[in-house]
């Protein structure tokens, strides 16, 4: 009997032991099995990109010879709006290929470029500004370039395809893209008005001017800057050179404590930042948006007014633009956060501000707001309207903005003040915490 | 007696079939939550949706029409297919990962443009990357990441930036799937709306941690935390 349970013990335990055994396995066979088809799959969408990009690549050469050919601005439209788009979709086929940033950003800035570049190129035909023969000989240049990349890229193509280079190999190395390799491809530098244009890298701070402050005296501006919430301590962090020369400080108050920057030039405030959050909503956004109004004013910003605000966890967020003569600055924008609780500042962000502040000297139309209001569709209600500078991806328009409705939509319509042309469309969007727009 | 013994064995080889049969399926099952459904689930989507302002209230853990009506909205405003069902990609863009779901993780940004999935997304860099931080170094993660949205030589959306191969280690480890704190809602918020105390760096890291040395060649411009921040 004794003998008997113990050969059933052991059966049992041997019985056990061999079931998880083979569950184990199973079980780890189906992860392999799994992670496989993950990889695979991974794969498939690794190579498409791959093959896209140099499709895309052949597409955008040929349409740049095509260019340099036709002579009709209809077709020359066209082309230089089929080129921005498959740039564009180089661009996004390009960076999702595992190949790390620093080996890809040459490849993505090229791309990036010829899009921003050929739409660029388009406006200027729209608005009867035709081709130079500078921007035919970059274009020439680009579609070489374009040959080049697709070239390096059919190139590793049959080691990719063999399994002789993994992707992750792929990414390992600047293959197409790198500064060293000889057969690497030299891009052009290119100049023109657009938002990734070589020429936007240093956008000067033209509202500033003044005598250059030392350390101690921005410590005093920001002690006087946060004088009514007793300041316990001014540490200097450091002195920084981006985006401009400045100081960067940070402030102990008994409200908690900030974070400011001060340019060096004038001492002007460049941001404040709150390290502390806010308890409590006391204040309506009416009583907020005034506090910011006058805090402004105080600190020497001039005439300003609020449009946009957003409300989050007590803090409100208002949007002021600069007036002169009844216009409306946009790009003189300066953001303050105010808290609900007891209304102080509590945050400023003053860099496009201190960017593009100047006198502007051409603030007359051409056209008259009635004039304007005819480049706007009668289905459409005009609700309001007011002159006003607004940013462009280079430069700035005078325009009108008249607010419109369709149904329950309403939208901000900018007519340029001088020709009529429609500058930009953007959608209002009021929410019970906040009141915004979206491009 | 031996009987008896056989039969356990046999249940247990039964039970651990059973369970092989129905892992697969365990695992590709998503949780879809709908008018009627109750539990934790419910109350996380409520909760995310009280603090996003869709739903007024508390969360009660109860799917019914209010909740049906905030979960509609949400999607409308946020580019979702509007059928009112807390499914993967809802959750993934309410930030909320539900319990029974393994698998689904990082979806949410791909349709909708600016508004609050962008947000949501730049919140959980920021969380995943920047936890411990100061807020002025939270601030500065979300500011690097929108500062390459504008720069030429990186993608041009949001998602584009945060899912660029290697570009962020809170990707590769998954703690961007985390669900973000509401310090990390803000700092992302105020990155949005243009404070930038890196004043234009395209790169950052840890000098303890980092493993790369091209990034160490880059100039610092400053530091925040314990985070170096360069062009």
């Amino acid at each position: 009997m004794h003998t008997l349970k113990k050969y059933l013990n052991a059966n049992l335990i041997i019985g056990i032991l061999a079931a998880l055994c083979v569950v184990l396995g199973v079980l780890s066979w189906q992860q392999s099995v799994r992670a496989e088809e993950a990889n695979t799959q991974l794969n498939s969408l690794r190579y498409k990109s791959f093959y896209e990009t140099l499709d895309l690549m052949d597409n955008l050469q040929l349409n740049l010879e095509k260019l340099n050919i036709t002579s009709s601005r209809t077709q020359e439209q066209a082309l230089l709006s089929d080129i921005a788009r498959q740039a564009d979709n180089a661009q996004e086929n390009l960076s999702s290929l595992p190949i790390s940033q620093q080996n890809l950003s040459d490849a993505l800035k090229f791309v990036n470029q010829l899009s921003d570049y050929s739409q660029v190129l388009g406006e200027g035909i729209s608005s009867g500004r035709p081709l130079s023969q500078d921007d035919q000989l970059n274009l020439l240049n680009l579609a070489q370039r374009c040959q080049k990349l697709g070239d390096a890229l059919r190139e590793i193509e049959p080691q990719l395809l063999s399994g002789e280079l993994s992707f992750q190999e792929l990414g390992a190395e600047p293959v197409a893209t790198g500064q060293d390799d000889e057969e690497s491809v030299d891009y052009p530098t290119l100049i023109y008005d657009g938002p990734f244009s070589d020429g936007q890298d240093n956008r000067s701070f033209r509202g500033l001017s003044g005598e250059a402050i030392n350390a101690g005296q921005a410590a005093q501006i920001a002690q006087e800057l946060l004088a009514d919430r007793q300041v316990s301590q001014v540490s200097q962090v450091e002195e920084m050179d981006v985006p401009v020369e400045n100081y960067d400080l940070d402030v102990t108050t008994q409200q908690g404590s900030f974070s400011i920057s001060l340019t060096q030039t004038g001492g002007k405030l460049l941001y404040m930042l709150p390290n502390f959050s806010v308890e409590g909503e006391n204040l309506s956004i009416e009583q907020c948006i005034e506090a910011g109004q006058r805090f402004l004013s105080e600190h020497g910003f001039g005439e300003m007014q609020a449009s946009y605000y957003k409300k989050l966890e007590g803090i409100l967020t208002v949007n002021y633009a600069a007036v002169q003569q009844g216009v409306l600055l946009y790009p003189d924008l300066v953001k303050v956060q105010i808290s609900m609780a007891d209304g102080s500042i509590i945050g400023i962000e003053a860099a496009n501000y201190w960017r593009n502040h100047v006198t502007r000297t051409s603030l007359i139309p051409s056209l008259s707001m009635d004039q304007a209001q005819e480049y706007i569709s009668d289905r459409l209600d005009v609700t309001a309207s007011r002159l006003c500078i607004i940013p462009l991806n280079s430069g700035e328009a005078l325009c009108y903005e008249f607010e419109v409705a369709l149904d329950d939509a309403r939208y901000l319509m900018y007519i340029d003040a001088n020709d009529g042309r429609e500058r930009r469309l953007l959608k209002r969007i009021s929410e019970p915490d906040g009141e915004l727009v979206m491009g | 007696m031996k009987k008896n013994l056989y039969r356990i064995n046999r249940i247990l080889l039964f039970a651990a079939m059973l369970a092989m049969l129905l892992y697969p399926m365990m695992a590709q099952a998503a949780t879809v939550l709908e008018v009627g459904s109750r539990g934790d689930d419910v109350v996380k989507v409520q909760k995310r949706l009280i603090q996003y302002d869709y739903l007024d209230g508390t969360a009660d853990g109860k799917f019914g029409a209010d909740t049906l009506a905030a979960v509609k909205l949400f999607q409308r405003r946020n580019g979702l297919t509007v059928d009112g069902k807390v499914g993967p990609a809802t959750a993934a863009a309410l930030g909320v990962t539900l319990s029974g779901s393994s698998s689904a993780s990082s979806s949410s940004s791909s349709s909708s443009r600016g508004g609050s999935s962008d947000l949501n997304l730049l919140a959980r860099v920021v969380h995943g990357e920047a936890r411990g931080e100061p807020y002025k170094g939270k601030v500065a993660v979300a500011a690097v990441v929108l500062n390459r949205v504008e720069s030429s030589s990186f993608p041009n959306t949001i998602a584009g930036v945060v899912y660029q191969s290697g570009a962020f280690s809170a990707v590769s480890d998954g703690q961007i799937n985390l669900t973000p704190d509401s310090e990390s809602i803000r700092a992302a918020q105020d990155a949005l709306n243009g404070w930038d105390p890196t004043g234009g760096c395209l790169y950052y890291y840890n000098p303890n941690t980092a493993t790369d040395s091209w990034i160490r060649t880059r100039t610092v411009k400053t530091v925040i935390g314990r985070h170096y921040f360069c062009v």
